[in-house]
C-alpha cells in the first residue's frame, strides 16, 4: 500500500487571485452594505496597492464580519479574509475605543461580570441604562446583550465534578472558553455529563486565557498574542500528556487552530490536529467503536441546524448534524448556510447594528417559518443573535446531546459502574 | 467516513453525476475546494458547435476527444436526463439532440447552443424569429450589460431594436460602491416591492413591441422574480446574459447543491483533498485538509476538478500536473509548444488534461486506477473554446460515468 501526499497545497496568498469575483457572491456583508468595498476589493486587489503604499489603505475594511465566507468559496485557495484581517489590524488609524476594549477582554470582563451578575442581569435589561451603555459606549440599546451566570463553569466543576474525573480510565481537555465559563456553565455541565457517561473524564487547564477571537477581530494583535502564547503552552502540556483539547465554542476551536497561525502568526503545527470540536471528538470516537451511546426512549425534538461561519471555514458541521442525526426521536432539518450577521462581538457594535439585523433577517424569517422546537448551533454568538431576532430557543448540539441520552443505558453500555 | 461514491469537485461535472447516483440510492459525498466556473455560466450549454448533426462522426476525425468514449447514440437519452435534472431542480431548460439553437453572447453574437434556460432569448436558426420588434432595458449605471451590441446582434436577425433605459432607487443605493453594482446584487435586490415597482416601470416603456429583452438579473432575491415581471408587463419577457459573475449561474450552483443535498448528497464545501492511500491500482481512502485523520472511504470515486479554473490541472513554468492524484497529464510537450501565436487560433493547452481509457479510468504511470473515473472539464482532448463543447463534454462524461457505476452496482 503506497500513501501519497498530494501536491495540492495552496501559496493561500494573494497573487493566486484570478479576479473571478466568486467571493464577492458569498460575502454576507457586501449584500447589506455598498460602503464595503467587498472581499475582492478589500483583499486581493487592495493589498496590491497597499504593498506599494500603506496610504492606499481603506477604513471602510473595518466593515469586514471575519467571517471568512469568501475564503470557503474561492476556487484558489486566497486566504481572502486574513488577507483583510491584517491589513485591518496593520494600516487602521483608529485607535480601539473603550467599548472595543471591554468586548475583546471577555475574560477580565467576565471574571468581574459574574461576580456581580444577578445585579448585572438585571441593569443590562433595563431600558435607561441601555440607552445609557448607547449614548457613552456606542453598544445598541436595541440589542440584548448575554446574561452572565452567577457561578463560573470552572467554580462549578471544581466544587462538582473535578473529584471524580480521575475515575475515569480516559480523560479528555477542555477548553471551554470565555462564554461557557461566564455566560452559558450549563453547556460545560451538559459536556462533562455526556462525556462522563461514555467513560472520559474531563480536565480542564488552570492557564486557559480567551482564545483572543475577540481581539483579533478588534485589531488587539499583541494583547491577542499574549493570550494566545499562554493558551498554546497550556494546550501543548496536554498534547504532551496524550490529551486531546477539545472546545464547544467553533470560533474557539476555529482561532487555537487557524488564526494563531495565519493572523497572529505563531507556529502551533505540533498542536493543531490535537485541538477539536467537542461533537468531532465524540463522533469520532463513536465512529471508531471506542464509545456508544444510548438515548432515551422518550425523546422527541424537530431541530433546525444553523451552520456558524466558522463551522463551515472548520468544514467541520457535518460531525454536528451526524451526531445529531444519531439520536432517536430527532428529526434534523438543515437551515441554509448563512451568516446571522452577529459575527462575536460585531453586532453589538451600535454602528454595525442595522447591518446585522440586514444580514441576519432571511434566516430569522427561515427560522420562524420551520416550526421547530430549537435551532441548534455550535457558535455561542448565533445563539445570542438568533434568540434576539427569533421567538426559538437556541442550543448547543451537546445540550441536546445531554438531554437526550440515558445516562444510566450509555454508562452500562460503556462498561461503567 | 464511508461513502458509495465519493466525487471530487462541486461544480457541474460533480453535481451532475452526483445528482444521478444520489437518486438511484447511493450514498454520495462531493468534497469541493472552492465554488466552481459555474458562476460565470451563461445561461446556456454547448455540446458541439459545428452542428448537433456531426455528434456521430467526432470520433472519427478527433480519436482523442471525450466524445470518442460516449456512445453516439446515448446523446438523446442524456439530453433528456439533463433536461430532467435541471427540471427538477427548478430550472427548465429549452433544446434538443437534434440541431443547435442559437444563443445571445452578452457582446451581441449569436452563438449555437445545445440547451438553454428557459428564460434566455433564444432563436431556432439565424433569420428565424418569432419576434418582430424588440425594446432592450438597459439599467442606468449597470456597466456589465451592452444594449447597443445585443442590438447588433439581434438587427441580424430581423428584429427592430429599441434600447431603453431606467434606474431604480434600490439600485441607486449599489452605485454608491460602483465596481459592486453586479448582475448578482441587482438580482438579490429585485424581490418584493422593487420588484413589482422595476416590473412597473419596464411596463411603461414598452411601446408595441412584441418582446421586452432585460439583463439575466433575476432569481436570487425572489425565485419567480422573472415571471412576476412577465405578469405584470403583460408581454413576452426575456433575459440576456450578462458579464460575470452570473446571476443565473450563482443560483444555478445553488439549486444543484440542494438538489443533490435533498437526494441525501453529502456536500463538504470549502476542502481540499491533500492526500490519498492507494492500493496497487485502487484508491482506498481520501485525507482533506479540514478532515486531516479522518479517512474518507469509498468503492468508486470521481474525479471532476476541472481544468486549469478549478485547479484539476496546474501548470508551472516547467510541467502541467494533476495535483491531487497525480494522474498521467497529457499531452506532453514542450512549454513553447503550449501556446500559438495567434490568440484567436486553437490553443494547444486547452486541451491538456489527464489521460483516461475507454470507460474514463484515469492512469498512474500509465497504470489504470481501477475504481476512480475522471470526468469533466479535467480530460484530455476537447477544446471547450475552439470546439464549443464545454458544458457537453461535463455532462455527457457525468452522466455516462453516474451510469455505468451503477450498472456495475447492479450486477
Amino acid at each position: 500500500m503506497k500513501k501519497q501526499e498530494s501536491r495540492n497545497i495552496s501559496a493561500g496568498n494573494f497573487e493566486q487571485c484570478t479576479k473571478c469575483t466568486i467571493c464577492t457572491v458569498y460575502c454576507p456583508m457586501l449584500e447589506v452594505n455598498p460602503f464595503y468595498p467587498g472581499p475582492k476589493q478589500a483583499g486581493a486587489d487592495g493589498e496590491r496597492y497597499r504593498l506599494k503604499e500603506p496610504k492606499y489603505y481603506d477604513e471602510a475594511l473595518r466593515y469586514c464580519l471575519n467571517c471568512k465566507r469568501c475564503e470557503v468559496s474561492c476556487p484558489s485557495g486566497v486566504r481572502i479574509g486574513d488577507i483583510i484581517a491584517l491589513a485591518r489590524a496593520k494600516n487602521s488609524r483608529g485607535v480601539p475605543k473603550l467599548r472595543d476594549v471591554l468586548f475583546a477582554n471577555t475574560d477580565l470582563v467576565g471574571s468581574v461580570a459574574t461576580r456581580v451578575a444577578p445585579m448585572l442581569n438585571r441593569a443590562l435589561e433595563s431600558k435607561p441604562i441601555r440607552g445609557a451603555m448607547d449614548t457613552l459606549l456606542a453598544i445598541d440599546h436595541r440589542r440584548i446583550l448575554p446574561r452572565y451566570a452567577e457561578e463560573k463553569f470552572t467554580t462549578w466543576f471544581a466544587k462538582n465534578a473535578l473529584a471524580e474525573q480521575s475515575k475515569y480510565g480516559r480523560s479528555v481537555t477542555y477548553f471551554h472558553g470565555c462564554y461557557a465559563n461566564y455566560n452559558d456553565p450549563q453547556l460545560g455541565k451538559d459536556l462533562v455529563k455526556v462525556l462522563n457517561a461514555v467513560g472520559f473524564g474531563v480536565r480542564l487547564m488552570e492557564g486557559e486565557r480567551c482564545c483572543g477571537m475577540t481581539k483579533i477581530a478588534s485589531g488587539m494583535l499583541s494583547q491577542a498574542t499574549a493570550d494566545a502564547k499562554r493558551n498554546l503552552a497550556e494546550i501543548r502540556r496536554e498534547v504532551g500528556e496524550g490529551r486531546r483539547v477539545i472546545a464547544t465554542s467553533s470560533s474557539c476551536a476555529f482561532a487555537l487552530r487557524d488564526e494563531y497561525e495565519h493572523i497572529l502568526g505563531l507556529d502551533n503545527h505540533d498542536v493543531r490536529s490535537s485541538i477539536s470540536l467537542a461533537t468531532r471528538f465524540i463522533y469520532r470516537q463513536m465512529e471508531r467503536g471506542n464509545i456508544k451511546l444510548a438515548f432515551r426512549k422518550d425523546f422527541k425534538m424537530r431541530v433546525a441546524y444553523h451552520f456558524a461561519c466558522h463551522i463551515e471555514k472548520l468544514g467541520w458541521s457535518i460531525y454536528s448534524t451526524s451526531l445529531l442525526r444519531m439520536i432517536e426521536g430527532l428529526e434534523l432539518l438543515l437551515l441554509p448556510s448563512q451568516c446571522c450577521g452577529m459575527a462575536g462581538t460585531y453586532g453589538l457594535k451600535r454602528e454595525n447594528y442595522n447591518y446585522s439585523q440586514a444580514i441576519g433577517e432571511s434566516l430569522f424569517a427561515h427560522i420562524e417559518s420551520l416550526g421547530v422546537d430549537c435551532v441548534a448551533t455550535d457558535c455561542e454568538t448565533c445563539k445570542g443573535q438568533i434568540e434576539m431576532s427569533t421567538s426559538v430557543k437556541v442550543l448547543h448540539p451537546i445540550n441536546i446531546l445531554a438531554e437526550a441520552i440515558d445516562v444510566e443505558a450509555t454508562r452500562k453500555l460503556n462498561d461503567l459502574k | 467516513m464511508r461513502y458509495d461514491t465519493i466525487i471530487i469537485g462541486g461544480g457541474l461535472a460533480g453535481l451532475v453525476s452526483g445528482i444521478e447516483l444520489a437518486r438511484s440510492g447511493s450514498r454520495v459525498a462531493i468534497i469541493s475546494s472552492g465554488k466552481s466556473a459555474l458562476h460565470f455560466c451563461s445561461g446556456s450549454f454547448e455540446f458541439w458547435s459545428e452542428g448537433m448533426a456531426a455528434v456521430g462522426s467526432i470520433a472519427e476525425h478527433n480519436p482523442d476527444h471525450p466524445y470518442s468514449k460516449i456512445d453516439p447514440k446515448k446523446i438523446a437519452r442524456y439530453t433528456e436526463q439533463t433536461k430532467d435534472i435541471f427540471a427538477r431542480a427548478g430550472m427548465p431548460l429549452v433544446g434538443s439532440a437534434e440541431a443547435n439553437h442559437l444563443r445571445l453572447t452578452p457582446l451581441g453574437a449569436l452563438k449555437p447552443a445545445w440547451l438553454t434556460m428557459d428564460e434566455y432569448v433564444t432563436f431556432e436558426a439565424v433569420g428565424v424569429s418569432e419576434y418582430r420588434s424588440v425594446v432592450i432595458v438597459a439599467i442606468e449605471g449597470y456597466l456589465d450589460f451592452y444594449p447597443e451590441f445585443i442590438a447588433k446582434g439581434l438587427e441580424q436577425m430581423g428584429l427592430e431594436c429599441h434600447i431603453r433605459e431606467i434606474s431604480l432607487a434600490e439600485f441607486n443605493r449599489l452605485r454608491q460602491s460602483a465596481t459592486e453594482m453586479r448582475a448578482v446584487n441587482l438580482s438579490r435586490t429585485l424581490k418584493g416591492s422593487p420588484l413589482r415597482e422595476f416590473a412597473q416601470r419596464v411596463k411603461a416603456l414598452v411601446e408595441d413591441e412584441d418582446l421586452v429583452l432585460l439583463p439575466a438579473i433575476f432569481g436570487l432575491g425572489e425565485e419567480r422574480g422573472l415571471q412576476i415581471v412577465e405578469e405584470i408587463v403583460g408581454r413576452k419577457v426575456k433575459v440576456a446574459a450578462t458579464v460575470s459573475a452570473s446571476a443565473s449561474g450563482v443560483r444555478m450552483q445553488k439549486r444543484l447543491t440542494d438538489a443533490f443535498q435533498s437526494l441525501g448528497g453529502v456536500f463538504i464545501g470549502g476542502d481540499r483533498v491533500v492526500g490519498c492511500t492507494i492500493d496497487e491500482s485502487r484508491i482506498v481512502s481520501l485525507n482533506t485538509a479540514n478532515h486531516e485523520e479522518e479517512e474518507f472511504v469509498a468503492e468508486n470515486y470521481i474525479l471532476a476538478t476541472g481544468s486549469f479554473f478549478g485547479r484539476g490541472i496546474v501548470a508551472t513554468p516547467e510541467e502541467v500536473y494533476e495535483p491531487i492524484l497525480g494522474l498521467d497529464v497529457v499531452p506532453q510537450m514542450a512549454r513553447k509548444e503550449w501556446y500559438a501565436d495567434d490568440i484567436l487560433d486553437a490553443q494547444p493547452f486547452q486541451k491538456f488534461g489527464v489521460a483516461t481509457d475507454s470507460e474514463l479510468h484515469p492512469m498512474i504511470d500509465g497504470r489504470v486506477v481501477e475504481n476512480l473515473y475522471a470526468v469533466g472539464s479535467i480530460l484530455s482532448g476537447a477544446d471547450a473554446v475552439k470546439e464549443g463543447c464545454g458544458a457537453g463534454v461535463v455532462i455527457a462524461t457525468a452522466l455516462m460515468v453516474a451510469e455505468n457505476i451503477l450498472a456495475y452496482k447492479h450486477k
